[in-house]
């Protein structure tokens, strides 16, 4: 009876401490989030009197409005045009390795044919290359193909990543062949079974691997960095960085430009946080 | 006999129709793959081994001089040391957070996927945001010097410190990253079969025992593979010190081997120099990986 009743407590206690933990994790994630965009909201001679404060007292949507109206450089630019370079490049990079990607894990999944098995491993051996290594003959390939400073740049080479390949193969062999049987039965050709029958079986992979796409270009950092070089080419967090040398003395706007750039991401990430988070267990990717 | 034949023939037309086919469906990607993986892949093994400058429109084989002059340049050591440290501490502080996180989170259930969803949200942030939030938050009037004022201490220049530049990067990149291993921890304590904990009970292991001779020893696969990729990924750390620390200061105490090879390349033009660094430190890493998916190969087979 006695040492029960202290098991009990014992347990108890533990829950509350695995809480107590969570929770000082999760302040230490929030705070800094939180005070960015109260900081955003904030009138740059509030940010800089003390005593600090998290949540601005007399909001205001002046940075707002100063990051998205400024005329950034001598080009007459603003945010807005790194806004839409980022969508454009982001949105056709993204239909291009879904289209791709999709039609070779189809192969490699439904579709047999000599050296298969040869031909998976070594373009999985492509994994293990790791980025640093492909910097410099990839800036040499944009200039010789002349894309130095062109979205072609941006666009072009991730359809030539293997994850898609992949995680579109690991969702197609999942899929009951009956399926893939009845409409052989009806006549159709093997691009009709792909494209009919088993791409719109596989929306929710083609979705997931759509965000997976979507938040590894929007967020790309180094390569934009290197293959860009005018202002009206950038895309957001190349151009957030430069722009944000100019005006690095004023946090508010620093922050207001913080915030913009994230929006997007958050809202794909909490919209679709469940595909995600599945999709990171089950395959081991989307991190860094 | 007859029917037979025909039927034989019939098949193997079938499959080859359906050979060609499956090639048709390749070609696009294997298109990609051999202009914009496999060229360059080929292409970087060729430049490490030429004298390749840019603006002066050289271009020579040179040997094995490039690398000779990896070993007499004293700021490559420098950076080699630097990111080496930045993802040892990196690596070691993301393992030990991401499974405490993942344990914690585990045996929990209200709230499970507020405080998961939470956790990793930073994870989908971009490195220039990350960069940006935590430079403001470091420096010397910032929030976390403001926070430390409250108990009366004055504060740390996090960032123009040459022994907290490191420390400072490496904590910024944890709170960007843990999120990830987290997931993938988790996913591998959700495997190990319930009935092994409660074997291990009614034996009447404790909790620490339990903890280090049965869960640990049963996600080894998941701690091995991000062990593995979390270095691999850290050593090469580049957007942390180009935004936060100028480039590398104080000095160089920040200045790291991609920072070094970006410099290299892309502003005095040295490509077969910074091509041979890239392809030194490349080959190593893809080693490093080599074996752990061999190593994992043998893991995971019980």
């Amino acid at each position: 009876m006695h040492s029960d009743s202290r098991n009990v407590l014992k347990k108890r206690l533990s829950k509350a401490g695995t809480y107590v933990f969570l929770t000082l994790l999760l302040l230490v994630v929030l705070f800094p989030t939180v005070w960015v965009v109260g900081q955003s909201f904030m009138h740059e001679e509030r940010i800089l009197k003390w005593p600090i404060e998290i949540i601005p007292s007399e909001p205001t949507l002046d940075n707002y409005i100063e990051i998205f109206t400024t005329k950034l450089s001598r080009q007459e630019l603003s945010l807005f045009r790194w806004l839409f370079n980022s969508f454009y490049v982001t949105t056709l990079s993204t239909i291009g390795v879904l289209l791709v990607t999709s039609m070779a894990g189809y192969a490699f999944a439904r579709l047999r044919f000599p050296g298969k098995q040869l031909l998976f491993f070594g373009l999985g051996a492509s994994f293990l290359v790791p980025g640093v290594m492909l910097l410099i003959p990839s800036f040499m390939l944009m200039r010789a193909l002349g894309w130095i400073d062109t979205h072609h740049a941006l666009i072009w080479p991730p359809l030539a990543g293997f994850f898609g390949v992949f995680f579109m193969r690991q969702f197609f062999l999942a899929i009951p062949s009956e399926l893939a049987e009845a409409a052989v039965i009806d006549g159709a050709s093997a691009f009709g079974i792909y494209w009919r029958v088993f791409l719109p079986l596989s929306r929710p992979a083609v979705a997931t691997l759509g965000i997976f796409t979507f938040l590894f270009i929007w967020n790309d950092f180094t390569w934009p960095l290197v293959v860009l070089n005018s202002d009206e080419m950038r895309t957001l967090p190349v151009g957030l960085v430069v722009f944000l040398g100019e005006y690095w003395s004023y946090q508010g706007i620093v922050m207001a430009g913080a915030v913009v750039s994230s929006a997007p991401v958050l809202v794909v990430y909490i919209v679709f946080q469940r595909q995600i988070t599945r999709a990171v267990m089950a395959t081991g990717f989307g991190g860094r | 006999m007859k029917r037979q034949a025909a039927n034989t023939s019939w098949t193997l037309t079938n499959k080859r129709r359906e050979a060609i086919a499956a090639y048709l469906f390749l070609a696009p990607y294997l298109f990609f793959f051999l202009v914009f993986l496999a060229g360059p892949v080929i292409s970087a093994f060729v430049t490490a081994f030429v004298e390749w400058e840019l603006l002066r429109g050289t271009y020579r084989f040179i040997g094995l001089e490039n690398f000779q002059l990896i070993m007499e340049d004293d700021l490559f050591w420098i950076a080699l040391g630097n990111s080496l440290y930045f993802a040892i501490m990196t690596t070691v502080g993301n393992v030990i957070v991401a499974l405490s996180a993942a344990l914690a989170l585990k045996s929990i259930r209200l709230g499970h996927t507020l405080f998961r969803v939470v956790m990793y949200a930073p994870v989908v942030l971009s490195i220039s945001v990350i960069g940006i939030i935590f430079s403001r938050l470091l420096a010397p009037f910032g929030l976390l010097n403001a926070g430390l004022e409250l108990f009366g201490h004055n504060g740390f220049d996090y960032l123009a410190d040459p022994s907290l530049v490191l420390p400072s990067l490496s904590l910024t990149t944890i709170w960007w990253g843990f999120g990830f291993p987290m997931l993938i921890f988790l996913a591998a304590l959700y495997a190990v079969p319930e009935t092994l904990y409660e074997a291990a009970r009614i034996d009447g292991a404790g909790r620490r025992q339990i903890l280090w001779q049965v869960t640990l020893p049963l996600i080894r696969p998941a701690l091995l593979f991000i062990i593995v990729t979390q270095f691999i990924a850290h050593i090469q750390v580049f957007g942390q010190p180009y935004i936060m620390t100028n480039g590398g200061g104080p000095g160089y105490s920040s200045y790291t081997i991609v920072l070094h090879i970006y410099r290299n390349a892309f502003s005095y033009y040295h490509m077969g120099y910074a091509g041979a660094m890239a392809l030194s430190l490349g080959v190593v890493m893809f080693i490093f990986a080599l074996v752990q998916f061999r190593l994992l190969g043998r893991y995971t087979e019980y």
